[in-house]
């Protein structure tokens, strides 16, 4: 490489990576992504599942939290059936006489919360740390490791339930503490992973010339990492992004369902499956049914995208 | 050989040892089990008792130096709730746990590794896309709510299978419980089984496509091609033995995930492992439970990941065990 | 050097197409020649010039989305094109085996050396164990491996590079074939284990008459080795004759430049030649002589894809404008033709 080439090579620090392609990187993503018709059927239900989680308030029948418009006399009836005030079930009701569509409007919208408020905290948190061991290495990057592999020994499951048992409340505890725990137990589970991705990338891209290249002209410490390193490690770290979200959801979803997430008062989809639970016995099937399935194309929309992504975004599958 | 297991043994103490007083000091610092032990209307006195019986009033070193004395000896702690010695609680527990986690990984390896070969060898064919679908459904489904959905299939719409507990018909072989030696005891563990299996099984299949894709172009698979062997012995001696080593050894460190994940199971079909006495202990705060659970857990992670290396090993011929970093 | 009227192997006209989603590369494009008994083949060209892809084509070993479109190979008369599977498969490694370029890759990294030889044994004949334990013995005692006794119980990774293709050699020459195909087997090793392993393949076939093709980029191993040599660009054979006549009197501007390529002794102290330019895509090559843009003799007629002309006896040439015979080979790629200097 001549110096005018270096010199190039920092500048476009994105571009070295593609070859000389004449679409923007957007574009061919883009296309790329669009030629598995399994992966745009996710994307359609990713943008659904945002979609209905934002407007949630305004299209669901009733609000399945105002005490006052849930009547017990509704409990349990099946899908299609009419409530007392006139609307018609169309899901059915819960144990409580809660409209069920309403009901599962509000939990996506809490299990979406939930899910994507932990991912973006242990992102933020676990893409600090892996980047400062990547950068400074040596002993700094020894002791963030440790911590990451003996995490990541544990699965995860394990790690949430011991935390959330440790922590555990009284039933008096308010709602807002009891989402504000769960967030913590989800953040603690996933930034391991997102810590050993970014190091993992960052690394290799730190060996390669441009790096070396930014480091010679003297560019500061925080300039190379977010100019130059950072841009470069984002691929990988949107794929693990939307497999961790989904997972967040899931595990969410599991630890709610054991008693140890959300409350009932700020009821998450898995909430709802597993007071459904008590009703699977007598054959009330709608009540775990439906928010599971709710659950279920919710994960797997978001991990369609993402088994998508990193096809398209892997530069090593690329011809 | 031996050299290495002494050395993994010794590092394998340290780590219980950390762990330990990690779980001790966790499960110290927050949550109070006299709230529940003790009965509401007690009076002060009635509770001090209590409180000194367990040693409770002592600060926290005291409490976790004659934890660790007692662990030494084999003695977790009482459980709070069942007043007998939480280490055979656990250990009276464990084989159902184990009997499931192996039924699991069995369904998972039987089914996984030839779904995943047959998606590797011809990925643009439209079954090997119905495969890699299905796996992605597959660690999409929630564990719980897909137990549930097979009682409500299975148990109460079909009436085919149970959906609770081991059955009676428990036999004993070399002094180990299983339910595996009877029909109704298969019919018991299916279900569950199938459940825990299913996470596992889109991993393995994932795993065996992502090694089959890059075995198969490897230029020892087009070698022996080259030497007129059959395709089936291609398939089930060269490429088959090389991607069985990364699936082994994941599949090693995974198993501890099948054993933490029963918990989710065992508490859906009442399954009488040590799952289901966590999630218990865990809603009674029945302390000494919880921490001879989690120390059970790391002996069995310590001694899974040796037992790993020790595969990886035999299958592969270029790694012998004292290049493993341990 | 045993000749007989019937080659060995004949291919005419072979085409061996990869049909990509961006487009159909034709890797191989219309490719003639024979070998005969005990006669060795050289096949020259750049990496890219569908020389390895030809030698896969004959072992009928070409992966998706590959495939022979047309023309025939015909071992001893058989074509191998029509051949069904189980026929190919019984011909792969027993009539026809298969040398390949990089020998750390080339046996299976798990599997021991013996069950690697004796599978190959068992896969055509019908022997016992032992009786195939003792070939492959004899046979890695043959391209001179010592106490083979223990090396058959050893692991791929517990042999060099240059064993492992001796070994890889040796499994080549288990069943005695007719036809060896042999892919730049010595590229990727040292100067000396080189010159060994060629003489002892050398040796080989004139002792045993087996005819082989010897794929290579490397000129000299050619001059050293082979009888005849095809020299192939973007998938064609630009030129064919004899490797005497052929190196000391190309006719083929590529030829011509690749033998100037060539460092050599005596040219030391003068700028290296060179081919200016890289090998074009094969992906939608442009119509005509896909030599043109690369070209010192380029003229008009190069924008029509070249017929086969034989400017000197035994020679095949694919050129419109080739290099008259006589003209110094050393001196040709400097002077450039004068249409271009013009």
């Amino acid at each position: 490489m001549t110096a005018i080439q270096e010199e190039a090579a920092v500048e476009t620090t994105v571009a070295t990576k593609k070859d000389a392609a004449v679409q923007s990187p957007f574009r061919r993503i883009l296309s790329d992504y669009m030629e598995s018709p399994v992966a745009v059927i996710g994307a359609i239900g990713v943008i659904l599942v945002i979609f209905v989680a934002v407007i949630g308030p305004f299209i669901a029948p009733t609000d399945p939290y105002d005490l006052a418009s849930v009547s017990f006399m509704d409990n349990l009836l099946a899908p299609g059936e009419a409530m007392a005030n006139g609307t018609v079930a169309w899901l059915g009701t819960d144990g409580a006489g809660r409209d069920l569509v309403s009901a599962m409007i509000y939990g996506l919208r809490i299990s979406l919360g939930v899910g994507v408020g932990s991912g973006v905290i242990a992102l933020l948190i676990g893409c600090t740390l892996g980047m400062i061991a990547a950068y400074f290495g040596g002993r700094t990057d020894m002791i963030i490791m440790r911590v990451v592999d003996m995490q990541l020994s544990f699965p995860a499951i394990l790690v949430a339930l011991i935390l959330l048992a440790v922590v555990k409340g009284g039933p008096n505890e308010p709602g807002y503490f009891a989402v504000f725990k769960i967030i913590a137990a989800l953040v603690v589970v996933q930034w391991a992973y997102y810590a050993r991705t970014i190091r993992g990338s960052a690394l290799v891209e730190r060996r390669k010339e441009y790096v070396e290249a930014a480091n010679c002209l003297a560019l500061s410490n925080t300039r190379v990492v977010f100019r130059h390193l950072l841009p470069n490690c984002i691929a990988p770290i949107i794929v693990v992004g939307t497999m961790q979200t989904a997972h967040a959801i899931s595990l969410e979803a599991t630890l709610s369902f054991l008693g140890l997430g959300l409350p009932q008062t700020e009821p998450s989809l898995g909430k709802l499956i597993s007071n459904g639970f008590d009703y699977v016995m007598s054959g009330k099937y709608w009540i775990t049914v439906f928010p599971g399935l709710a659950l279920l194309m919710m994960i797997m929309s978001i991990n369609l995208v993402g088994d998508r992504l990193r096809d398209v975004l892997n530069p090593r599958l690329q011809k | 050989m031996t050299v290495f297991i002494i050395r993994r043994l010794m590092q394998a103490a340290l780590v219980v040892l950390v762990m330990s007083f990690l779980v001790f000091s966790g499960v110290f610092l927050v949550g109070d089990p006299t709230e529940i032990l003790v009965a509401d209307d007690a009076d002060q006195a009635e509770r001090a008792a209590i409180i000194e019986s367990l040693g409770l009033d002592k600060p926290f070193h005291v409490q976790y130096l004659r934890f660790l004395t007692k662990a030494a000896q084999g003695n977790l702690g009482d459980s709070f709730v069942f007043n007998e010695p939480a280490l055979p609680l656990i250990l009276d527990r464990l084989p159902a746990t184990m009997e499931l986690a192996v039924a699991a990984l069995l369904i998972a390896v039987v089914f996984g590794i030839p779904l995943g070969v047959i998606a590797g060898l011809k990925p643009e064919a439209a079954y090997s896309k119905v495969i890699m679908s299905g796996s992605i459904l597959g660690f999409s489904l929630p564990t719980f709510w897909v137990g549930i959905m097979l009682i409500l299939l299975f148990s109460v719409q079909l009436g085919w299978l149970p959906s609770t507990g081991r059955g009676d018909e428990i036999t004993y072989v070399l002094g180990f419980p299983t339910s595996l030696l009877t029909l109704d005891g298969w019919s018991h563990v299916l279900l569950p089984a199938v459940n825990l299996a299913l996470f596992k099984l889109s991993a393995v299949t994932r795993l065996s496509r992502a090694g089959t894709r890059e075995v198969v172009h490897q230029d020892y698979v087009k070698f022996a091609r080259a030497k007129g062997l059959t395709d089936q012995r291609v398939i089930f001696v060269h490429v088959l033995k090389n991607i069985l080593i990364p699936v082994v050894t994941v599949l090693g460190l995974e198993f501890g995930g099948l054993v933490a994940f029963s918990v989710v199971t065992e508490t859906i079909f009442a399954w009488p492992g040590i799952g289901k006495l966590l999630i218990d202990s865990i809603g009674l705060l029945d302390r000494p439970v919880i921490v001879a659970y989690l120390m059970i857990i790391v002996l069995l992670f310590v001694f899974l990941n040796l037992l790993v290396d020790i595969c990886y090993s035999l299958l592969d011929p270029r790694v012998r065990l004292q290049d493993i970093k341990a | 050097m045993a000749n007989s009227d019937v080659p060995t192997l004949e291919v005419r006209n072979l085409q061996t197409h990869f049909f990509t989603r961006a487009g159909v590369v034709k890797a191989v494009d219309d490719v003639s020649f024979a070998v005969r008994p005990g006669e060795i083949l050289g096949l020259v060209g750049e990496s890219g010039s569908g020389k390895t892809v030809t030698g896969f084509s004959i072992l009928g070993l070409v992966d998706e989305p590959g495939r022979v479109v047309d023309g025939e190979m015909l071992y001893k008369g058989e074509n191998l094109v029509n051949a069904s599977d189980e026929r190919m498969r019984q011909l792969r490694g027993n009539n026809i085996a298969m040398i390949f370029q990089d020998p750390m890759m080339t046996l299976n990294p798990v599997l021991r050396i013996d069950t690697q030889m004796i599978e190959a044994i068992q896969a055509h004949e019908n022997v016992s164990r032992a009786e195939a334990w003792e070939r492959s013995r004899a046979a890695l005692q043959q391209v001179g491996i010592p106490a083979a006794e223990e090396r058959l119980k050893s692991y791929p990774h517990q042999f060099s590079g240059g064993m492992r293709q001796r070994v890889a050699i040796a499994i080549a020459l288990l069943n005695k074939p007719d036809l060896i195909v042999a892919d730049e087997p010595t590229t990727a090793l040292d100067v000396t284990i080189q010159g060994q392993i060629l003489y002892e393949v050398q040796k080989l076939c004139e002792e045993t008459g087996t005819a082989m093709i010897w794929i290579t980029h490397d000129l000299s191993v050619v001059a050293g080795l082979a009888d005849e040599i095809c020299v192939m660009y973007a998938g064609r054979v630009v030129e064919h004759g004899s490797v005497d006549a052929v190196l000391d009197n190309p006719t083929h501007p590529y030829t011509h430049g690749l033998i100037n390529s060539v460092p050599s002794r005596n040219k030391r102290g003068q700028p290296l030649s060179q081919i200016p330019g890289m090998t074009p895509s094969l992906l939608n090559l442009p119509p005509g002589c896909p030599f043109k843009t690369r070209c010192p003799r380029v003229g008009p007629d190069c924008e029509v894809t070249p017929e086969i002309t034989h400017p000197v006896v035994g020679r095949d040439v694919r050129c419109h404008y080739p290099v008259p015979a006589g003209e110094d080979a050393a001196r040709a790629g400097a002077t450039a033709s004068p249409e271009v200097t013009a």
